[in-house]
Parts: C-alpha cells; sequence; structure tokens
C-alpha cells in the first residue's frame, strides 16, 4: 500500500505543477500584473472568438492598464450561453450573436439590456474560386449544389434568414440541404473544406475561414443582426464589466471590430434585431 | 486448420485490415492537412493559450486518473467482495456516466453545483468554470471505467488468496494491499491507462462544466473546439495530431509497464 | 486444544448439521471420510475460513466462534496449496511472520531452518509460479509452520510428493511435531502413512455424523 500510496502522491503533485505552470498566463505582452488584477468572464458567441480574443487582448494591455482588468472569455454558441447561463448563473458580461439572445435573460432580470456594439449581415458564404451562382431559387432550392444551412432553432443567422425568407422556405432550404448545422462556423467549415459548395453566414465569417468568401444577396440587403453587450446581474465585479463593456462601445474597439468585417454605427440601430420585418 | 477455419480467420483479417486502416487513414488525413501549411499549423502551436492548454490537459487529465483509480478501485472492491443491501443499484449507477451522453454528465454537475445548495458552497471554492471542474467532470467518468476494469479484475480473481493471507495473520486490508492488489496489477494498469485517456479526450462535460474559457479552462480538446469555431481548421487538426503523440507516449509507456509485470511474474521458468 | 459443538455449516447447498469433536492433547489427529463429506469445510471452520452457522469453536480453551482468520492463530496447509504466485518461495515462506512483524534477522533464521528441512533452499529466490506441484506442496507446509503455531491444520498433506521425499518428510515433520508439541489435525484419505504417531481418528460419514475411531 505504501508503494502505490507514494506513486500517486508523486503523480498528484507532477499534475498540480502541471496545472499550475499552465494557469501562469505567459506575458503576452502585459506587464503590469503586478499586484491582484480583477478577473471578468465574458460569455461569448463562439462565432464572435476571432475579434473579442482581439479585443480583449488590446484592453487588456492598454485600456486597462491602471486598472488591470483580465477578460477571460467563455466560448459557446449563443442559444447555449444563454440557456446554461440560466443554469449556472455566473459571469459578468454576455455578449451573444444576437440582441435577441439576451432578451429572455433581460425579462428575466439576469442582465442588463445590452448596449449594441456592432452589426454583421446575412450574406451567402462560397469557396474563393467559386463562380457567381444566380439567385437564392437557383441556389439553394434547385438541388445543383450542395448546401450548408443553419438551423432556424440554433443559429441566429438561420432566424434572420428565416423571417425574409418565410419560414415555409426555410424548412424547403434545410430539406434539400446536404447538412444543417447548429453554429455559423460549422457552416463556414463545411464550405472551407470543400464539403459543400455554399452555405448561408455572416459577412464577416468568410473573413475568418481562408478558402471562402461572401456573396450578398439582393433580397437580404438592409437586414442584420446587432450583436450587444449586457452586464449580468451575477457579476461580482460590476465596475470592471462596466468598464469593458464602455471599451467595447469606444472608437478602439470600433477600429477592430471595422477590421474583422463587423459594421458599426454611431448613431441609433435602424433595422434593430433579427426580429424586424421589412 | 480446416478450410473453414482457414476462411474465418480470413475474414475478421479483411474486417481488421478495414477498420485499423480506417484509424490508419484518420491519422494521416490530419498530417496531410496540415503538411499543406506547416506555418500557420506551428503557428497554433506557437501560441500561448494552446501551449497552457497541453500542459494543462496533461495536468488535468494525470490528476483524473490518479484519483478515479483510488477511488473507482475501491468501490470495485466493495462491490465485488461484499454483500449488501442496494449492491445491484451501485453496480448500475456505477454504468451511469459510461452509457449517459456525456454533455449530460456536464449538465447534470452544472445543475448540481449552481441551481443547489451547493451553488453557497460553489461561490466560495470556485468549482464551476474553474479547473476544478475539469478535473470533477473527467474525474466522474475515469472512476466508472476503472471501476467496470477492476469489477472483472477482482471478479476473475478468487477469494481463496486473500482469505488464505488472512488466516496467516493479515487483516483484511493487509491482505488486500500484499495479495489482491499486487496480483491486480494488470488490471490496474489496464483501468489506469483507460481513465487517463477518457480523461485526457474528455470533452462534453468539460465543455459545459467548467465552460469554454481560453486561458483557463481551455483543455486540448476544448482547443480544437475554438479553433474550429474561429475557422482554423489547420490549428485544429495540428493539436489533434498533437494529442494522438501525446496519448501515444503514454499508452505505450502504459502497455510496457503491464508487460514488464508479465514477463516478470512468468519469469524463472524452468 | 480444538473443540467443536454442535457446529452447523453451510456452504452453497452443501449442509453440515451438529458437529462435535474434541482434540484435547498435542500430537497427530487424522479426519478421514470419503470424498465430499465435508473435512475441508470442518477444517476450514476451524481456521475461520468458513463462517459457522450455529454452536461453537473453542481453540486452547477460548471461544472464537467470531474470531477473524487471523486471531486464531492456525497454521493451514490447504489441500491445493493456494500460494502467493506474485511472490518467491521466500516471501510465501515469511508471508506470516512479516504479517507478525517479526525482527528481520528472526525472519531469516526461521525461513532458512524450514527452507532446509524441506529441502528448499535452491528455489528462494524462485517465483512460486515455477515450482512442481510437490515443490509447491512443501513450500504451502513450510508456509503454514513459519510463524510457529501451536495448532496446525493439514489438508490432504503429502500427497503429491513422490514416494521416496513423503516418507522422508513424514518423518520429518512427524518429529517436528513431537518437539514442538504442535497440535494437528490432518484431514487424510491414506491415514496408514500416519499409523506410527496418530493419536486420535475421526471419520465423518456420508450423512454428516463425525465419530472416533
Amino acid at each position: 500500500m505504501i508503494r502505490p500510496a507514494v506513486t500517486s502522491l508523486i503523480l498528484v503533485a507532477v499534475a498540480v505543477a502541471l496545472i499550475y505552470r499552465a494557469g501562469a498566463p505567459p506575458s503576452a505582452g502585459n506587464g503590469n500584473s503586478n499586484g491582484s488584477p480583477s478577473t471578468i468572464t465574458v460569455l461569448c458567441a463562439a462565432g464572435l472568438s476571432p475579434v473579442m480574443g482581439e479585443l480583449t487582448d488590446v484592453f487588456e494591455s492598454t485600456a486597462a492598464e491602471d486598472s488591470s482588468i483580465k477578460i477571460d472569455v467563455s466560448y459557446k454558441g449563443s442559444a447555449q450561453l444563454v440557456a446554461l447561463h440560466r443554469v449556472a448563473q455566473s459571469g459578468d458580461l454576455l455578449a451573444a450573436a444576437d440582441t435577441f439572445y439576451h432578451q429572455p435573460l433581460i425579462d428575466s432580470g439576469l442582465c442588463s439590456p445590452a448596449d449594441i456594439v456592432a452589426y454583421q449581415t446575412p450574406c451567402l458564404i462560397v469557396a474563393t474560386d467559386a463562380a457567381a451562382t444566380g439567385s437564392i431559387d437557383e441556389t439553394l432550392l434547385s438541388g445543383k449544389f450542395r448546401t450548408s444551412i443553419p438551423k432556424r432553432g440554433h443559429a441566429a443567422i438561420g432566424r434572420l434568414v428565416a423571417s425574409i425568407e418565410g419560414t415555409e422556405k426555410y424548412n424547403s432550404f434545410s430539406r434539400l440541404a446536404t447538412v444543417t448545422r447548429e453554429t455559423v462556423s460549422q457552416v463556414a467549415g463545411d464550405v472551407d473544406q470543400g464539403v459543400v459548395d455554399i452555405g448561408i453566414a455572416w459577412n464577416t465569417t468568410s473573413l475568418q475561414f481562408e478558402n471562402t468568401k461572401s456573396l450578398t444577396v439582393d433580397a437580404w440587403q438592409g437586414y442584420r443582426s446587432s450583436i450587444g453587450v449586457s452586464v449580468l446581474s451575477s457579476s461580482k465585479n460590476v465596475a470592471a464589466a462596466e468598464a469593458f463593456k464602455e471599451f467595447l462601445g469606444g472608437q478602439r474597439a470600433k477600429g477592430i471590430l471595422k477590421k474583422h468585417g463587423y459594421l458599426v454605427s454611431d448613431g441609433p440601430g435602424h433595422q434593430g434585431s433579427v426580429e424586424a420585418q421589412p | 486448420m480446416t478450410h473453414g477455419d482457414r476462411n474465418f480467420i480470413k475474414v475478421i483479417s479483411v474486417v481488421a485490415a478495414a477498420y485499423v486502416g480506417l484509424l490508419l487513414a484518420m491519422v494521416l488525413a490530419n498530417v496531410m492537412l496540415i503538411t499543406g501549411d506547416l506555418a500557420s499549423a506551428w503557428g497554433t502551436l506557437a501560441r500561448p493559450e494552446i501551449q497552457q492548454a497541453i500542459l494543462l490537459s496533461l495536468g488535468t487529465s494525470l490528476l483524473s486518473a490518479v484519483l478515479s483509480i483510488w477511488i473507482g478501485t475501491g468501490i470495485a472492491y466493495l462491490v465485488s467482495r461484499e454483500r449488501f443491501p442496494g449492491q445491484r443499484l451501485v453496480d448500475f449507477l456505477m454504468d451511469l456516466p459510461i452509457f449517459l451522453p456525456p454533455l449530460v454528465i456536464g449538465i447534470s454537475l452544472l445543475i448540481l453545483f449552481r441551481r443547489t445548495p451547493l451553488a453557497a458552497l460553489d461561490d466560495v471554492l470556485g468549482v464551476a468554470f474553474y479547473v476544478p471542474a475539469i478535473v470533477l467532470a473527467q474525474t466522474v467518468v475515469g472512476v466508472a471505467f476503472v471501476y467496470r476494469t477492476m469489477k472483472a479484475t477482482f471478479d476473475s480473481m478468487s477469494t481463496r488468496q486473500e482469505r488464505i493471507a488472512q488466516s496467516l495473520g493479515c487483516s483484511r486490508f493487509g491482505a488486500f494491499c500484499k495479495i489482491t492488489l499486487p496480483q491486480a496489477r494488470q488490471g490496474l494498469v489496464t483501468a489506469a491507462a483507460i481513465a487517463w485517456a477518457r480523461s485526457f479526450g474528455e470533452f462534453g462535460p468539460v465543455l459545459i462544466f467548467a465552460g469554454s474559457i481560453r486561458g483557463r479552462t481551455e483543455v486540448m480538446p476544448v482547443s480544437i473546439y475554438l479553433e474550429l469555431n474561429s475557422g482554423n481548421l489547420i490549428g485544429a487538426a495540428m493539436i489533434a495530431l498533437v494529442m494522438i503523440a501525446i496519448a501515444a507516449v503514454v499508452l505505450f509507456v502504459a502497455r510496457a509497464a503491464a508487460d514488464e509485470q508479465k514477463i516478470s511474474q512468468e519469469g524463472g521458468e524452468q | 486444544m480444538i473443540e467443536l459443538n454442535k457446529v452447523n455449516l453451510r456452504r452453497g447447498s452443501f449442509h453440515l448439521k451438529n458437529i462435535s469433536m474434541e482434540i484435547d492433547r498435542s500430537g497427530m489427529h487424522l479426519l478421514t471420510g470419503e470424498t465430499g463429506a465435508g473435512k475441508t469445510s470442518i477444517v476450514e471452520a476451524i481456521c475461520g475460513l468458513q463462517a459457522v452457522e450455529s454452536g461453537t469453536i473453542d481453540l486452547r480453551g477460548a471461544d472464537v466462534t467470531h474470531k477473524d482468520p487471523a486471531g486464531r492463530s492456525i497454521g493451514y496447509l490447504p489441500q491445493d496449496a493456494v500460494l502467493f504466485d506474485h511472490l518467491t518461495v521466500r516471501d510465501n515462506l515469511q508471508f506470516s511472520c512479516q504479517a507478525r512483524r517479526w525482527k528481520s534477522l528472526r525472519v531469516r533464521e526461521r525461513v532458512d531452518s524450514l527452507a532446509h528441512s524441506l529441502g528448499l533452499v535452491n528455489l528462494l529466490e524462485r517465483r512460486t509460479s515455477s515450482l512442481s506441484g510437490g515443490q509447491k506442496h512443501l513450500v504451502a507446509l513450510g508456509r503454514a509452520l513459519a510463524f510457529e503455531p501451536d495448532i496446525v491444520c493439514l489438508d490432504e498433506p503429502f500427497v503429491t510428493l513422490d514416494a521416496q521425499t513423503r516418507e522422508a518428510m513424514i518423518d520429518w515433520f512427524s518429529t517436528y511435531v513431537r518437539e514442538n508439541e504442535l497440535t494437528v489435525l490432518a484431514v487424510t484419505h491414506q491415514p496408514q502413512w500416519f499409523n506410527a504417531t496418530a493419536k486420535t481418528r475421526w471419520n465423518i460419514d456420508g450423512q454428516g455424523n463425525v465419530a472416533k475411531k
């Protein structure tokens, strides 16, 4: 018993050392980590991960120089984020793919009204070398192309496009699809890997996937989803959460968002959320 | 060998070759993909959060495997050797983590730690969405696999040696340590290897219960998920290959440990 | 020394009723009977390896019915040897001494002397899985005697040995029993091997009745 016990203790020590070593974030340009920085957690739509990664890096290294706030980001699909937050009720900020997802949490007092920070527009996503394809009916209903369609109930993009084209027609898209997906990233991945010819995604998505490009759809012009940020009522560090939210609405953040293809506007939103009908 | 026997061997050989070939092809497909763009593959590995994820994966899976072995072996011994009310129920419950979808494990843990009076404790300890949540999620599943392996091992071992050891002056505990455990070593090595491998690759429960928080609860399977979400397929494939490499080393060592035991037990043959 | 009072025991569907026997002096005592009559069950009940449903077992004048096997200090030689195959011959021989936390020098002396008597000196560092049936039997006998118990139960002793070795071993064992005033209960089908030394002989018939012969 002594030998297995000793072996186990040694292994546990090694494991704890590894975890500890991993937990110490390698200094990636933040030389101001003296003292204990307050950490806030952002629940963020997985599709936003590239831009959110850059936003947090910039915030941590510059904007928060004095207050030294550290941002942790938990990435999941928006619907999942919200559903799990009802259970977990922990975290400081919510940034879903559309303010639509914030609404139930706002209604039940779990988060503050969303401040809209950016918009994205629906479009078709195709391989970089694909030729022009034609109308929506020709591409998605003809059966000539392999398609990847985001699920209406799972992905914000699915909701939006279904509200434009009508539920019945969207169901036809799904029925004729090679595959239907829960997230826009999965759709883009399908196109990127050449599994399908065409998919429905955001204008920002193709920028993340090297082998893809966006095709705007005339009928979808003027529609967009609004990405908002809410402070969660579970936040134990509201000041820090507000600081990051403020940063996300600021000029510096707008520049970064634009670079990633998001639309930012200073005036009041035109179309609002995905629920808006033309 | 009769004609029928030869055909039997032929058929299973073909099936085996097809399956093994498929596995190999899957690995090679990853390799092919990353060789197309080695620079970005290496670039992914060079990122600090990915290196953190590798360390965190190694640490948590090792810790979970050790915990799983102790807990699972204990329960297996109890159920295998003792008769007590509710024994069948225990035996059934130990299968839950095996047949339940991993997501359910994660959700159940999350509900338990956040929507019950345990939440007050969790607020203080910080389990959910922190490293302990990873270890807990991995261990819950790991224990079940250790239990299955060790129960089969103990069941196949006669209790007679233990009893004789007791008649020679050992306590029950002494007999367990000196007789049962050493003879179950093959099973222990197998159980440890399975527990570790499961923990290392655990994704669903970790995603839900520990969150997929970059640089905090990001283990390698979560890294793959996050890389896929941001369109970095090559990076995801690269991380997968690193996982394969790590697992190959660990499982090779475990196999070697098991074989060494076998040889030393069979050693000294006349 | 060994006393069974109306002992009832059950092993699966096998049932022994109202077994009473009394062995009141040291020396060799035999237990004979047909195969399947329950000889091994009786011996294992005495050693504490078989639960008793009712009745009492006394050892050295004290009731041990509910004592665990370790507390009974009986050297037991099982019929099938049941050696610890992951250990060497030496480890097997010294197992009971180490369980009693003897000093290492005393353990070594005891093991060496037993190994010498039993002809196991050259096998001490071997794993028991590589031994022949006869060798295993001798190791199991040595293991049962190692901690110098005053009561020993043997199940079919010396059966797996060749005739020549058997004669020598019975000879040595008889002397050992006499010199150390051991109380031995031996289950056997060959009572004639022990004619010279046996003090009493108990027989169990097909109905499970035990009687002194």
